[in-house]
Parts: C-alpha cells; structure tokens; sequence
C-alpha cells in the first residue's frame, strides 16, 4: 500500500501536466479546479526548480476556473466553457489546455463533452483529465503528452529519415531539462539529425504540431514518457527507443554509438564528434587532476535522485569519475514493473562498483535505510564509508551533514542556486557536473 | 459576533465578514458602502486566473512552529509548496543561527482508490507516523478538498489516536474550495492554536507583547522600540514554540503587523482572555507607527513613554523623509497588494509624496471580526482626492490591463507571482515581500531610499521590456480592465 510522504519531492499529476504545458512556447494551461492548485503546483515546480520563473500565461496568471463549494454542488462545467471561451479572448496562444485537479475529477464533470464544443469550431484546445490524487508529476505529463499527441499532432505518412523527437524530460522534475535538450539537440545535430525538443525556449510550436514525421522517439527515461511513445507509435507509427540520460563521456559515447546504428549515419562523421568532444572533455579535465588527486577527492557516493537522475549520476561517478557509489535511493513513485526497469538498468553497472538500490521517496526513511545499510558493516574507524559524498537534492541535505559528507543538489527541489541554462548531459555535461561537483568542496576555502 | 471556539471550523471570511473578492469602483465609494455595516455584493468573474487557498496559508504559518508536526491529509500535490514554506524556515534558522532543518510535515498521499473507499486508514498512520518520527509537542491535521469532498471523519481518527499520541492533534480546516478569501487559512490555523494550544493564564505577565507576524525580520528594531517602553515581544507564530503559544493568553497585549493576518487571533484572545487586542491602522509609515505605538501605549498604561518615544524617533528621521519627498515629487504609482497592505501602503506612498493611481487589493474585509471596518481604509478614504480601487484574488490580466494605461513610474506589490509582470512592462516594480517594510519611522525611510535605488538604475526592467511579449491579445489591452466582472445589480 503507498504510504504517508514527507514534504513530497514532486508536484501532483495536475502540476506535472501544468508545467509541461508552461515550458512549450505559444501554448497556454486552463486549470480546472480549486483555487489554489494552479498556484501551488506551479509555484512548487518553479521555485523548487532551481528558480524557472514564469514564460507565458503561467505562473500566477495561469487561468483557472477557480471553483469552490458551489459548483461541488451544482458542477463546474458551465463555468469551464465560460472560461475556455474567455481565455481564447484575452490570451494570445497556439494552444490551449484543459487540466482537471482533484475537485473536479471527484464531482465528475464531463470536461471532454466541454471541450469537444469547441474543437469542433475548430478551437485548437485539448483536454486531459489529471487530477492530483492519480499520481505525481511524472504521471500528469505522461497524461497531458498522452493528450498532446491524440489531440493535436498531424497526421503525416512521410517520415524524415534524419528527424527525430525526444521525450522523457519532466519540466523541473528534471531541473536542469532546457539546458540537457538543448546539449542533446546540439549534438544530435553534430551527427546531421535534427532534434525536436518542444520544451525549450527556442521550440516552435509548430515542430510539436509536426512531430508525427520524425523517424523516431527517443525517450530518456526507463519510466516516463514511455506510455506516450507508445502510443505515438500507435497513432502515427514512430517508433521509439528508451535511453538513459547520458551524462559524462562513456555514458555520451555509448548513446551517440547506438543512435549512429539505428539511424544508419555515417561512421567517419561519428569519430570526428567523439574525438573532438571527448578532446575538449579532457582539455579542462586534464589540468584538473592536479587537484583532484592531491587533495584525494575519490568519494563514497550517495545518489538520491528520481529514476533518470539515479542510475545517470550513479553511471557517471562510476565510469568517469571514478568514484566508489555505495547508496542510491530512487525517489518517485514507481509500480513494480517500472521500478524492475530502473533496477535492470543498474544491473549494467560492474558489479564490484554497484551500489545498494534502494525505492524510497519519504527523506527521512532514506537517512533511515542508509544508516541500517551502514550498521550492517563494521568499521573499526567509524564509518564504512568515509569520505562520502551525498548528490541529491535541497532536502538532502540533513542527511549529507549527518554523515559528514560533501553535498551537491541535483534533483529536484534545488533552492540554494539558480538554474538557467546549465545541463549535465553529454561530454560537456559531464565536464560541468565535475566542475560543480568539486567545487563544493573547496567552496569553503 | 464574537468568535466562537467550541467550534472545529472557522467559518470563513465570506461568512463570517462578508469578504469580497471582486469589486471595482473608487476607494471612497467602498468605504461608504461598507460603513454602518453596509455590504457590497461580490461579483463574479467570467475569465479568471490562478489564485491561492486557504492550505498554503495555513500551512506557511504552521509549519513555522518550531516543535509541532503537520499532518496534511491530502493527495500529494497540496504539500507540493512546502518547498517554499522550507526556503522560509531555513531562512528563518539560518538568520536566528539555529541551523539547517527541514520542516515537519507529511502529506498522507491521498490516491485514486482513497477518494472511493475513503482515507481514514491513510490519515491515522499519518498521525502515528508524524508522531513517531518527530515527537512533536502538537500535530496539526490540515485538510483539502478531497478529503473534504469524500467526506473522511478527521474528528472522529483524531479521537482514536488520542491514547497512542501524548500530545495535541488538531484538526485545521482548510480545504481550498470553501473560500475565495485564502487568508481564510490564516484563521483556520489561528483557531486550531486557539482550541487546541492555548491554555488559560497561569499568571498575567504585564510587559509581555503578543506580536503577530509572519517570519519576524525585524525583531532587534521592535525589541529596541519596546524596550524603551519597558515591554518584550514574543513573535508568533512562525518561529515561537508550542509553549509559547499555550501561554499568549498571559501577555499584557497583542499587536499585529498585518491586520488581515491577526485580527482573528487578537479579537479571540481579548474575548476569551481579556488581552486587549491594538485595532489602530498597522504600524508602516509615520502615521502607522505611531497611531499603533499609541494603541499599545493606551492599553498598558504607557502613553508619556510611548509619546517620549514617536518624539525621539520622528526626529532622528525627519529630515530623511524630507529628502526622500522632494526626490519622489511627479512620481506615480500603482499598488496591489493583500488589503491590510494596500490600505496602510496608500498612507505609506503618501507620506513619501508618490501619487497612488490606483489600489487592488487581493480581496475586502468590510469588517473585521470586532465588528469594525478596517481602520486603515478608513483613514485612506478620508483623504480629500478619492482613487480606482479594485477588488480582485490577484487577478493579473486586470493588473497588466491597468498598469499598460496607466503607465505608472512604480508598482508595489506584495504577494509573490505579481511584480514580475509589470517588470515585464518595463515598469519598476518594488515588491512588499518582507512584512516589515516600511515599519516604523526607520522603516518608511529605508523603504523610501529602496525605491530612490529602484528609479536610479532602471536598465534591467527597460531592456527586458523590450525583448518581451506579455501573453495578452491586442483585443485584451483595448476592454475595460474589469470586462470580465459582472455587474453589480444596484
């Protein structure tokens, strides 16, 4: 049975369709719900997003129908379609999205006959129905992506051999997901493929409405984003491929190694990207190691991050930094099926060098199980793991000062630093998590 | 109507004070038509935006309890700001040097399957949890509007954990669909510390001062005031203790710095315990500090000293303000803000010499709880120019719609989420976030030399104004801001 959470490292299903609809340019939220949880996902998902801040009509501008005990009564479906009808008026957007909250999904009102009203005056507007208690975040922008690619895609029958979509990228769950797509296209590109991104700044709206032409879905998370692909294949036949996120060269090299093989690009074109970035990787890395190995910075490493995040940042203190990862919590809420996808994926992680996995999304069991994890061990010198080194998130942090060990927000909630345009995908990825990795440690100098 | 608490809810401010979230008229217009007791109806809106509920304000003030725990019996979405509320603590620990800790809460992760067969089970282990984990001196139980709507027993799972749980568990009634008003929230958390955590007197404590606020940045200032009266604040709530707050029925006083924040707990306290409660206008500017420092003065006996006191402190200050007005002369302004601010800040800008265009408040009380309008408004309306006010839950499209035809020099706002807006207009905004702004005759001038930084360098918000385009149709900017308020039947 799921359990009582402490202080939640997520918004709820609204909030996670709420964002995603915020992050794409020209495309505007209608919130159907309760006063306030317009507000509170969005303020949560920003703030605790490294600071995102609002785009369009987000923020406290979102427009939200702002039900309260009478339309429990009587139903909200009246005032929906007075508010849809109004905010095609007063705001200036490509598209508009009905999301339900909680309220209106227990009273029952019939938002899809609402809605239908106008898309048949061919009022581009769609409708997914997310209230918060159907689950977190995660699952509310699997639903509006659900939404987007039955509702609003084209239909195309020709493909672009040399396109393609990325999916699996949570706005502020992944806090860093503007900066990691626009590393991702950028290398994509490097390779000749054009990469569609939809949640930057710099999308087109009208690449979402065309995506139905790429020749394939790549989807950067075992767990999320991957009942969208799925049925985007169905309904447009893309087919679509599951990814890690790649952060750091070995994890970068495998990914550009394998999309080369499924896109039948060219292997001389390859070499040239893997040796030019792998050269500009170790051209800072190399005159890092002065430090790096005179002050001893090999660490124990506690990863505590969602599905995409764990197994990344656990591969690449592994692989590249060559660190000893001793503890990885995974934090949303996965089923079964989804959390033995994420526990496979470890399973490709030398087996001297894999550290206990543990499914934990409440902080203080995780300090809880961490500390059973190292009282199973006995240490003449105190702690099995000395020197540690906790990469997690805001909440974390406790925990990071109760083992003594360095600390680095990664995961979200991050509200100690502002977040722009920093990522940690790919070779230059892996650079910057290095850079902000150490750097904590010597920040107090 | 005194405030009853043989009651779990505090009826909210719709009912209770016939508070209002949508008008538009003038500001003389309101006060007159919500004199005497007098009531205007609330107007509905056709197109609306995101507001707050009555959760997050309740909750923001709880969580700040440094030894009580919150149960929130809710999907997990509505303990989604708790992010924000812990950025406010570790702010709050971090400047009171009490180191890094997170706040108290679990969220009881309401689910699909919950809001059919109920959630009772989820909401007892949730308090045993809470109880285990933190052993708090309190929990609080906050609800939300699916515990609400399926109707779970929070009366009768508190009743069945009382053997287990050695310490209050109160029930917080906060579910965001029974108010438009979320400072209904605030008064659900004050009636939860009124049933459940105050205790009558042990003894009365003549130099101690209830002073309710929210994160309490300016307590050297208000300790030094008090001092000179030979008084001790206690700043409730966020950041006091259980103890603490059992005992406020001790104090000789309670003053607030934001009325629509503690005129619920002052009235409670001086109806059921007798410590009077300042009802003046809240303390910002001159006028504010004084009028408040008298209220304090007259209800302890100390009116030479606090007298002595306004002396000595407007005249280490005057000169500034002096400056400062001749600096701001020709400057104009809009504010919106929640209604004890954008009462007390039209008085604020006045005193400073800018010109007020127009004033939204984020909602009305035409009265508070012991039975008066609010003062402060009052005070504002008896001035001789009367000004635009509006009536709105932070309705921004109504506020981008009048700063871009007004085209004011200045917004001040107060409530996240507003001012970055108008900076998107390229109009400076100077945003009211600490509740201690313009505090005091030290305060006013402090504020005043912000805003003299403000209009100094004005390149951020000009340049980003010129890269930006706000969201709003051209057909938006040419309709009556208030086009989507019904129409008052008069």
């Amino acid at each position: 049975m799921s359990t009582h959470i402490e202080r939640p490292r997520y918004q709820c299903a609204l909030g996670g369709a709420l964002v995603t609809i915020n992050a794409i340019e020209r495309a505007v939220a209608i919130v159907h719900s309760a006063p306030g949880c317009a507000a509170s996902a969005d303020g949560a998902a920003t703030v605790g997003g490294g600071y995102w801040g609002t785009t369009l009509t987000d923020g406290r501008a979102t427009p939200s129908t702002n039900l309260i005990e009478r339309e429990v009564i009587f139903g909200g479906e009246e005032r929906l379609a007075e508010q849809i009808a109004a905010t095609i008026d007063v705001v200036d957007a490509d598209l508009y999205a009905v999301i339900t909250g909680c309220m209106t999904d227990i009273i029952g009102d019939d938002v899809r006959a609402v809605v239908s009203e106008f898309r048949k005056q061919g009022k581009p507007v769609i409708v997914a129905e997310t209230g918060g208690f159907k689950g977190d975040s995660t699952v509310g922008a699997d639903f509006i992506w659900e939404s987007i690619i039955s509702q609003y895609l084209s239909k195309t029958a020709v493909k672009d051999p040399l396109k393609v979509n990325l999916f699996g990228f949570v706005p502020a769950q992944d806090v860093f997901w503007r900066g990691n797509l626009l590393e991702l296209k950028r290398l994509l590109a490097r390779l000749g493929v054009t990469a569609n991104t939809f949640l930057t700044p710099f999308d087109k709206i009208e690449d979402l409405k065309g995506a139905a032409d790429a020749s394939l879905n790549i989807v950067f998370s075992d767990v999320h984003g991957v009942k969208p692909a799925k049925l985007f294949e169905e309904l447009h036949g893309t087919p679509f491929v599951v990814e890690p996120l790649p952060i750091g060269p070995t994890a970068a090299e495998a990914f550009l190694r394998r999309t080369v093989e499924r896109l039948n690009l060219p292997q001389e074109l390859l070499d040239t990207v893997l040796a030019e970035e792998k050269a500009h990787y170790y051209g800072f890395v190399s005159p890092f190691t002065d430090l790096f190995v005179d002050q001893d910075f090999q660490r124990f490493g506690v990863v505590v991050g969602n599905a995409n995040y764990s197994y990344a940042v656990t591969r690449f203190i592994a692989d590249d930094l060559g660190w000893i990862p001793y503890f990885v919590a995974v934090t949303d809420l996965l089923n079964e099926e989804q959390q033995a996808k994420v526990l496979k994926r470890f399973s490709d992680i030398d087996e001297t060098l894999r550290p206990k996995v543990i499914f934990e999304t409440d902080t203080d069991r995780i300090t809880e199980r961490l500390k059973e994890e190292l009282a199973r061990e006995e240490d003449p010198y105190g702690t099995p793991i000395s020197p540690a080194y906790v990469i997690g998130s805001n909440l974390d942090r406790p925990l990071a000062a109760e083992i003594k060990a360095g600390f680095f927000g990664i995961s979200y909630p991050i509200t100690n630093r502002i977040v722009t345009d920093q990522y940690y995908v790919g070779f230059r990825g892996g650079l910057r998590l290095i850079t902000d990795v150490v750097s904590a440690l010597v920040a107090n100098r | 109507m005194a405030i009853n608490l043989n009651i779990t809810e505090a009826p909210t401010r719709e009912a209770r004070l016939g508070a209002i979230t949508g008008y538009a008229g003038t500001l003389k217009e309101l006060v007159a038509r919500t004199g005497c007791g007098g009531a205007v109806k609330n107007c509905d809106r056709t197109f609306s935006q995101a507001s707050s509920c009555s959760s997050g304000c309740a909750q923001t003030l709880l969580a700040g309890i440094v030894d009580a725990a919150i149960v929130n019996h809710a999907p997990i979405g509505c303990a989604g700001d708790t992010i924000y509320h812990n950025i406010a603590n570790q702010y709050g620990r971090f400047y009171r040097q009490w180191g890094n800790r997170n706040i108290q809460l679990v969220n009881t992760n309401m689910e699909e399957k919950d809001t059919v067969f109920g959630g009772n089970e989820k909401l007892r282990e949730g308090i045993l949890e809470a109880w285990r984990r933190f052993h708090p001196k309190a929990i609080f139980v906050t609800t939300s509007c699916a515990s609400g709507i399926i109707g779970d027993d929070i009366r009768g799972v508190i009743s069945e954990v009382e053997e287990e749980v050695p310490v209050p568990v109160i029930q917080v009634s906060c579910e965001g669909f029974r108010s438009k008003v979320w400072a209904s929230g605030f008064d659900a958390a004050f009636h939860a510390v009124l049933t459940g955590i105050v205790k009558p007197p042990r003894e009365k404590r003549p130099e101690l001062v209830n002073m309710i606020n929210f994160r309490g940045s300016a307590r050297a200032y208000i300790t030094r005031l008090f001092g000179e009266l030979g008084l001790e604040p206690r700043f409730i709530i966020p950041f006091a203790t259980v103890e603490e707050l059992a005992y406020v029925s001790e104090a000789a006083v309670t003053a607030t710095v934001c009325t629509t924040l503690g005129s619920y707990f002052g009235t409670a306290l001086e109806e059921q315990y007798g410590v009077p409660y300042v009802k003046t206008i809240p303390p910002h500017g001159f006028a504010g500090i004084e009028a408040w420092l008298r209220g304090i003065g007259a209800a302890v006996g100390k009116e030479a000293e606090v007298e002595r006191l306004i002396a000595s402190e407007r005249e280490a200050t005057e000169a500034d303000l002096a400056e400062l007005r001749r600096r701001f002369r020709g400057k104009r302004a809009v504010l919106g803000m929640g209604p004890s601010y954008a009462q007390s800040y039209l008085g604020v800008l006045e005193e400073l010499g800018i010109e007020v265009l127009h004033a939204a408040s984020w909602h009305y009380d035409p009265r508070y709880d012991y039975g008066e309008q609010p003062p402060a408004i009052v005070r504002a309306a008896a001035r001789e120019n009367d000004v635009t006010f509006s009536v709105g839950d932070q309705q921004l499209y109504e506020i981008t719609n009048t700063l871009s035809r007004l085209k004011p020099d200045l917004y001040f706002s107060r409530h996240p989420g507003s001012s970055v807006w108008a900076a998107k207009l390229g109009i400076t905004a100077v945003p009211v976030i600490d509740e201690y702004t313009a505090f005091g005759h030290c305060g006013l001038v402090n504020f005043g030399w912000r805003i003299v930084d403000a209009l100094t360098n004005r390149n951020f918000v000009t340049k980003l104004a010129q890269r930006v385009k706000l969201p709003y149709s051209d057909w938006w900017y040419e309709q009556d801001p208030y086009a989507f308020l019904e129409k008052e039947a008069v």
